[in-house]
């Protein structure tokens, strides 16, 4: 009994040691303690592969040349360490997030410049999800720099032609982007096959989210609440039960509130019933508000999904590292919700290493595109970016509410790299200072090896260089427009087009 | 979500393996566990193709299908034989009563919505019962369960005054890839040509480069998405390599006449070419038929522009053998009131309309159901849009107990469930 008892007290004291030890054990360790490698076959990155995808994923482009030639000539045993941290700390990253978020948030239905400043403000200055989420759920009117975060609302409430405001879909897009939960099916009935989703699920948001409209008269993104004055009584339509709720977030208690008739007027901004959902929806304690974020996170980067798809968690269909995907979520909740600190540890992971083939947004393609062929100075980048990006969005992008988390290759897309003159004359050695410096290297060799680099971040295996050389050395051949074609022929390719 | 019946994003089919035959039954046809493969084989061999006209804002059915001479709200039309003895058109359409034998009509059509705003897109996908998703249009659906015609043009064109463009709303669930490749005027799409400076030398030389590239890439083991790749730029290049079917200047003069050289004529000719190059689905819109004003001098100038070239379409399919394999689709949103309003005009009338088809599957000759003496209402069984679909579904051989989408492991059924085809509009 005593042995018991001291054998019970000695196997608490060492547990309890060991998380004082697993503390200190970074994130990406303990990733990588969970992730057995997938399969032999998968191999970790090439210092080429990391590098690129680490610039796609963290600065939404490719390596410059010179970037890539410093890189691959660097033989320091933490260079991956120190890339990943030189990206992170770069301009560059917070604004490839506020490209991606918006993406990512608005799924193509428009833009707004006081929502582009919300999110650039939000992205340098690293502010933790929770209170960006508070942010777009409840937004504040009278915060110069973040009341654009009103967009997210705003742009959903917009009436299409005779149709009604569509609440429900605001509903299904907050439990979506926000918790993982695509709701849809439940608003009518209990979802048909999965249990996890019921009715009230769906009423309890959308008691609060029904109430909000546009604010009229606003110039800048803003909304008005008229608060329910009861609780919302809702009916399946298999049965004829009626049923109550007040403002509930799927799977907690209802969060008490007072049915009032205050105008909407005279309620104080953020709006009391949006700040408390939001309160209650963001908080600690709501694991599912932190492991959707951290689950798409991990796809973003890794290219799978821990549960996939992304707006589809459930108890049918658990993550394929049920684990892993916890320790992610008590570890971001444990760090105050920091996207940045996220990316930076599972970017340093080995799963990371072994990361998936990604699709290019059309923006990580504009901009790759752009440096590939040779302008890499950064305001000359920022302005040839600004001047073609709506070009390569209108072939590239998804249509509007097509979430873009997954290749989608169209024939638009492809008449777009074959025939669009004004992607066509980024070729032209005018536009091009690749092209241009190309053209007057004699040395085939020499130039094979710039193409490779500029554009694939690579060298070219021996047989590459070779066959290529046989090319521009044919004499048949005018060189400058040999050049042209093989830099066409290497970024329509599926190499450069996609994050591998 | 793992299930058994869910095309997961993985799976995405590409045009070689639909012509090489490699993947599981079904290819081609988008049914995928459903499908056996004989019937899916057989479905693809004979290459059954649609052609819908859609006269967007109503036609009158009282100045067209269903005239209703010297009756109180009859209009000041007379009606005339046609080819099939007993069946009587508005004198407005004397070429199309010529060719009534390549016809049936539904003049029982009784739908649901009066609105243009819903009401187009509540016919054009067959009125489902409401599950909470956006079910594609019929191009959309034919587009999917019956795939592209061997020619590898896309499945789903819409021929159409002003822009044109990828549609890719009318797919619903389905996904972009199915929606409509639309022709502005008849216009093919953008970046269809290319650039005058790229020689052919140098187009071909790019090409050739650029599948060097991807084989490289794919023998180190990589390529996800090389095969949609792949499929994106070869329906692209047979898109480019049709580009007679958009030159004006290949037509024949006579069949320009015939068809008549006002918009839809046009753009019925070219709807007709579609359909020889091999598109499934041909979709061609005349807009402006909304006559709530002045209705009668309306109908005087646009019921000729449908008539003459729609009669041009069906001799043509005729000549060509090619009505048997073809279905053809005369519809709207909804007819117009048998009332006159003050203006002159008839207004939207849902209740007691007609639709007209023909060709593939369906009776030639066909008058099916009636309205009453005077146009108001339909006489004994109404029959609502959801039966057309069941109808044309299965005059193109789609066999019934295979009528149902697999959506994120939703069964869905492909027209609404309460309805049922109309033998008598079947051959």
């Amino acid at each position: 009994m005593h042995t018991f008892r001291l054998m019970a007290s000695c196997l608490v004291l060492t547990c309890w040691v060991a998380q004082g030890i697993a503390d200190e054990v970074p994130l990406h360790k303990r990733i990588d303690q969970l992730v057995a490698s997938e399969s032999p076959d998968v191999q970790a990155a090439s210092d080429a592969d990391y590098l690129r995808r680490a610039s796609l994923d963290l600065i939404g482009r490719i390596p410059t040349y010179d970037e890539a030639k410093d890189y691959l000539a660097d033989d320091s045993a933490d260079k991956r360490v120190r890339l990943i941290d030189r990206l992170l700390a770069s301009p560059e990253h917070p604004r490839h997030m506020a490209e991606a978020f918006h993406v990512l948030l608005m799924e193509r239905r428009g833009d707004n410049e006081h929502w582009q400043q919300y999110l650039r403000v939000s992205f340098a200055e690293n502010t933790p999800w929770d209170k960006m989420a508070r942010e777009m759920l409840a937004p504040n009117a009278s915060d110069e720099e973040r009341h654009g975060a009103a967009f997210f609302m705003t742009k959903r409430l917009e009436k299409v032609g005779q149709n009604p405001t569509d609440h429900p879909g605001l509903t299904r897009d907050i439990s979506r982007l926000f918790l993982g939960m695509d709701l849809q099916c439940a608003q009518c009935h209990d979802h048909l096959f999965i249990d996890d989703y019921r009715q009230r699920d769906f009423q309890g948001l959308f008691t609060v989210y029904s109430s909000v409209q546009l604010k009229r008269g606003a110039k800048t993104p803003a909304v008005d609440v008229k608060p329910p004055a009861e609780r919302l009584s809702f009916t399946s339509v298999f049965e004829a039960t009626p049923h109550e709720t007040g403002p509930r977030v799927p799977g907690r208690p209802e969060i008490p509130f007072e049915p009032t008739e205050s105008a909407p007027k005279e309620r104080p901004d953020p709006d009391p019933l949006l700040s408390a959902l939001a309160s209650d929806l963001t908080a600690r304690e709501h694991r599912q508000f932190s492991r959707n974020i951290v689950n798409r996170m991990w796809h973003r980067l890794v290219g799978r999904g821990l549960v996939w798809p992304l707006d589809l968690h459930h108890s049918g269909n658990p993550a394929t590292h049920p684990e892993l995907l916890e320790l992610l979520t008590d570890e971001f909740i444990a760090h105050d919700f920091n996207l940045r600190w996220l990316i930076r540890e599972i970017a340093l992971s080995h799963a990371y290493e072994q990361a998936r083939e990604k699709r290019l947004s059309a923006e990580q393609t504009a901009r790759s595109v752009i440096v590939a062929l040779g302008t890499t100075e950064s305001k000359a980048l920022d302005e040839r970016f600004a001047a073609m990006i709506e070009v390569f969005r209108k072939s590239l992008a998804n249509e509007a509410q097509e979430p873009e988390d997954g290749f989608n290759s169209s024939v638009k897309g492809a008449l777009f790299l074959l025939n669009d003159a004004e992607f066509l004359a980024l070729f032209e050695k005018d536009n091009s200072p690749l092209v241009q410096r190309l053209v007057q290297q004699d040395d085939a060799a020499a130039v094979v090896d710039e193409l490779y680099l500029s554009v694939f971040t690579r060298r070219p295996s021996d047989e590459e260089r070779a066959e290529l050389v046989t090319l521009l050395e044919d004499p048949n051949w005018d060189r400058a427009e040999v050049l042209k074609q093989v830099a066409w022929a290497m970024v329509t390719s599926v190499e450069f087009q996609s994050n591998h | 979500m793992r299930h058994p019946l869910c095309p997961s994003h993985e799976h995405r089919l590409s045009r070689r393996q639909l012509l090489t035959g490699m993947s599981a039954a079904g290819a081609g046809i988008g049914l995928l566990n459903f499908l056996q493969p004989a019937a899916a084989e057989s479905l693809r061999e004979r290459d059954k193709q649609v052609i819908l006209i859609w006269t967007d804002g109503g036609l009158s059915q009282l100045e067209s299908w269903d005239p209703k001479p010297n009756t109180r709200f009859g209009g000041p039309y007379r009606a005339i034989p046609t080819s099939v003895p007993g069946v009587h058109l508005s004198e407005m359409m004397p070429h199309t009563a010529r060719q009534m034998h390549n016809l049936a009509i539904l003049r029982s059509v009784c739908t649901q919505d009066n609105s243009h705003s819903a009401g187009v897109a509540r016919i054009l996908r067959g009125d489902p019962k409401n599950r909470g998703v956006d079910y594609p249009y019929l191009g959309s659906a034919v587009a999917k369960l019956m795939g592209p015609c061997s020619s590898g043009l896309p499945p789903y064109v819409w021929i159409k005054p002003y822009s044109g463009g990828f549609k890719s709303e009318h797919a619903g669930f389905l996904g972009p890839k199915y929606g409509a490749l639309a022709f502005g005027d008849g216009q093919p799409p953008e970046n269809t040509q290319p650039p005058d400076a790229l020689n052919p030398q140098a187009a071909a030389l790019r090409d050739e480069l650029r599948r060097k590239f991807n084989e490289r890439y794919a023998q180190r083991g990589r390529g996800a998405n090389l095969d949609a790749d792949s499929h994106v730029f070869d329906v692209a290049e047979t898109l480019m390599n049709n580009m007679d079917l958009f030159d004006e200047s290949k037509l024949d003069p006579k069949d320009q006449e015939r068809y008549g050289r006002h918009d839809l004529g046009r753009h019925m000719l070219l709807g007709r070419r579609m359909l020889e190059a091999g598109v499934r689905f041909v979709n061609v819109t005349s807009y402006h038929w909304d006559s709530h004003g002045d209705h009668f001098n309306a109908c005087a100038s646009l019921v000729p522009q449908l008539d003459r070239p729609l009669a041009a379409l069906l001799e043509d399919l005729a000549e060509r053998s090619m009505l048997d394999d073809v279905l053809v689709i005369v519809m709207c949103e909804f007819g117009r009131t048998p009332r006159i309003n003050s203006h002159c005009g008839r207004d939207h009338w849902p209740e007691a309309w007609s639709i007209a088809m023909g060709g593939c599957g369906i009776e030639r000759g066909a008058v099916v159901g009636a309205t009453n003496a005077e146009g108001t209402f339909v006489e004994e069984t109404p029959h609502d849009i959801g039966h057309l679909f069941h109808t044309w579904f299965r005059a193109l051989g789609i066999p019934p107990q295979h009528m149902e989408y697999v959506h994120n492991g939703q069964p869905l059924p492909v027209a609404h469930d309460e309805c049922h085809a109309i033998d008598e509009l079947l051959s």
